[in-house]
């Protein structure tokens, strides 16, 4: 596979805004290599350094220091509609956000019908964009720049207008041009987006590239960093909790799970110069892409938890999670009592896996059972039970 | 997928470091951008009069008014000599000829602010969009002389031999308009000043050239320093292309040449060293 971006130490430093930060580093020392046909997530927390990389990438902006050799022509998405005038119409906008993303004039029309169709706009492409919904302006966007057939697809965070079925469609168009030997570097904060259209993810922080390597490991590192940054994690009145899930204790961040029944059992050692205190405990299970699924709270549930100088130990107890089969993270959350200050004592994530076929779209799976009556001979000829 | 320009066939190598991109490479891509020229162009022209009732009307009342309301107050009150021809065509053709200018370099001076959000997002020459900006006041300068040229067969002006070399002298007037919006398009973006500076520029300019009077009136101890705007002789020479008016001596055209060549050199030069971190900035 040939080689389509080799970065080396790029750099890219801005000046700061006062006289004690003189300078702000976005990006810092950043050296990676793709292939062809590769598809790259990069991830990390807002202010990480994504976007500034990405547009020294796509030219916009010039590093500070290092340099990149890229090979084949970049299309670059750093915005859906790049280039579109609200007073023009959808046609109009296509000739001219794909002259501006580097089509000529015959390429955009070569390709007219397959943008407009790929957009879903047909009947209202002679209308100016400015009458478009949002969604209709993000489709036509998306849909021109990934017409472009760039040999690398830059892509930052550009999905996340769209709805549900156009998300997919573009995923599935990405995954079709890596296929044909695109390289697609892609920026989301949708992780199951990353994990499902990239083999490899680059994680940063602090302009910095943290890690460089499959995209599983690369999103458990993230999230990983998350959670240790999680607002007073630091808290030092408790320490060392542990989560025990079913009576075994899980020192793995991946758990795998069938779905049913959960214990988790936690430990706090709480010191004891600090006496007694009142606390919440929070458990929360998070979808993939961090949507909140179960929120338990100890205090709401009607049980008051007092935390004692000494080996606290705490038990939650679901009886049936109902989950759709893949990945969640479980977190754990102890938290004072005291409204007005409520203190984060300790939290802690483990990622729970919920084994399974994967074919369904929602997060929660009742218990549930399919009949087929057959009303002549007033019997069940078909019977599945399932989650 | 692959078209021939992506494939492994060809591939297309361009090297991303912390110098900007030799002269050569640049303008390489700039001609390259013809379509975008084009499309940019067409999308300035047809923004300014989508949705409006008057449409064309507009571009044909822009010269006129003003046309009418100076032949008023200097040519019918204050009985300003207009060489020979009638006061409204005077001015009517050096606003014209002025406005060519001044549409130019507002249009392409403000052009990165307008679409910042442009540079701030994708790559292309940059230079395309100041100079589609401004090429677009072209668009008003032919309906304006279409107007001029109806107006003179109305009030019986003859036409001179000489109005071959009106396109040319339009040409120089907008290169001219192109060169200095280039410069303010990028010293726009650093500071904002400009914006707001350049409008009053333009119009004390407007008085600074002959363009509602003749150059004639100009004391002759300021005509040295007169001369040194280049759109001095450039007017002159459009409206004695036009109206058969006095052309300016050679010594002044020489002048205006001289200084115009230096100008757009300077703006070339200001526009090159400014634009280098547009991105950044706006």
């Amino acid at each position: 596979m040939a080689t389509t971006i080799a970065a080396v130490g790029l750099s890219k430093r801005y000046r700061g805004p006062t006289r004690e930060t003189p300078w702000i580093d976005a990006v810092s020392d950043v050296s990676f290599e793709m292939e062809a046909g590769e598809a790259v997530g990069l991830i990390g927390r807002n202010g990480a350094g994504k976007s500034t990389l990405l547009r020294i990438l796509s030219r916009v902006t010039r590093p500070s220091a290092g340099y990149a050799d890229v090979y084949g022509r970049v299309g670059a998405l750093l915005e859906v509609g790049t280039g579109f005038h609200p007073e023009l119409t959808g046609r109009e906008n296509t000739f001219l956000s794909g002259a501006i993303l580097g089509l000529s004039k015959r390429d955009v029309a070569d390709r007219f019908d397959e943008i407009v169709a790929f957009s879903e706009i047909e009947s209202l492409i002679d209308m100016p964009v400015k009458r478009y919904s949002s969604g209709m302006f993000a489709r036509l966007g998306f849909a021109v720049a990934a017409h472009l057939r760039p040999a690398i697809l830059i892509v930052d965070e550009v999905l996340a207008v769209g709805d549900l079925p156009f998300q997919a469609k573009c995923l599935s168009l990405m995954h079709r041009l890596t296929s044909d030997g695109t390289t697609v570097l892609f920026v989301s904060h949708n992780l199951l987006a990353v994990a499902d259209l990239c083999t490899r993810g680059l994680v940063m922080a602090n302009g910095r590239l943290e890690f460089d390597g499959g995209v599983e490991n690369a999103i458990a590192r993230y999230r990983a960093a998350i959670a240790n940054t999680a607002p007073g994690s630091d808290g030092a009145a408790s320490r060392a909790m542990s989560v025990h899930l079913d009576g075994e204790t899980r020192d793995a961040p991946t758990v795998e799970w069938s779905n049913g029944p959960l214990r988790v059992e936690t430990e706090v050692d709480h010191k004891p110069g600090n006496g007694e205190l009142e606390v919440v405990l929070n458990l929360l299970i998070e979808s993939a892409d961090g949507r909140p699924v179960i929120h338990l709270r100890s205090d709401l549930s009607g049980t008051r938890l007092v935390l004692r100088p000494g080996i606290n130990r705490f038990l939650i107890s679901i009886d049936d999670m109902a989950l759709a089969p893949g990945r969640y993270s479980l977190w754990l959350r102890l938290v004072g009592l005291d409204p007005l200050a409520p203190l984060i004592l300790d939290s802690i994530r483990t990622e729970l896996r919920i084994a399974g076929d994967h074919r369904l779209d929602s997060l929660v799976v009742p218990r549930h059972r399919f009949e087929q009556r057959d009303e002549m001979a007033g019997a069940n000829v078909e019977v599945g039970a399932g989650r | 997928m692959l078209d021939a320009r992506g494939s492994s066939v060809h591939r297309e190598h361009h090297r991303i470091s912390t110098s900007p991109p030799p002269l050569r490479t640049q303008i390489r891509e700039l001609l390259r951008a013809r379509d975008l020229f084009v499309l940019i162009f067409g999308r300035e022209v047809r923004v300014r009069y989508k949705q409006t009732a008057l449409g064309l009307i507009w571009v044909v009342l822009q010269p006129l008014v003003p046309a009418l309301i100076f032949a008023a107050v200097f040519g019918a009150f204050a009985r300003l000599p207009s060489e020979g021809s009638p006061y409204l065509l005077f001015a009517l053709a050096g606003l014209v000829v002025y406005g060519l200018f001044s549409n130019a370099v507002a249009r392409s001076g403000t052009s990165f602010l307008r679409d910042g959000n442009l540079v701030t997002k994708v790559y292309f020459p940059r230079a395309v969009l100041p100079l589609a900006a401004g090429t677009a006041a072209i668009v008003d300068f032919l309906v304006g002389s279409l107007v001029l040229l109806v107006l003179m067969v109305a009030l019986g002006q003859g036409f001179a031999v000489a109005i071959v070399t009106a396109p040319a002298i339009a040409i120089a007037v907008l290169s001219l308009g192109l060169a200095v919006g280039l410069a303010v398009s990028a010293l726009t973006a650093h500071y904002r000043d400009f914006a707001i500076a350049v409008p009053f520029v333009l119009q004390v300019l407007l008085y600074g050239s002959p363009v509602l009077y003749s150059s004639e009136l100009v004391p002759a101890s300021l005509q040295g320093i007169y001369a040194l705007n280049p759109m001095v002789g450039l007017i002159e020479s459009f409206r004695s292309a036009l109206l058969g008016t006095a052309p300016p001596s050679s010594a002044d055209l020489a002048m205006a040449a001289a200084s115009g060549v230096v100008l757009v050199g300077v703006c070339l030069v200001v526009y090159a060293r400014a634009s280098r971190d547009l991105s950044d900035v706006i």
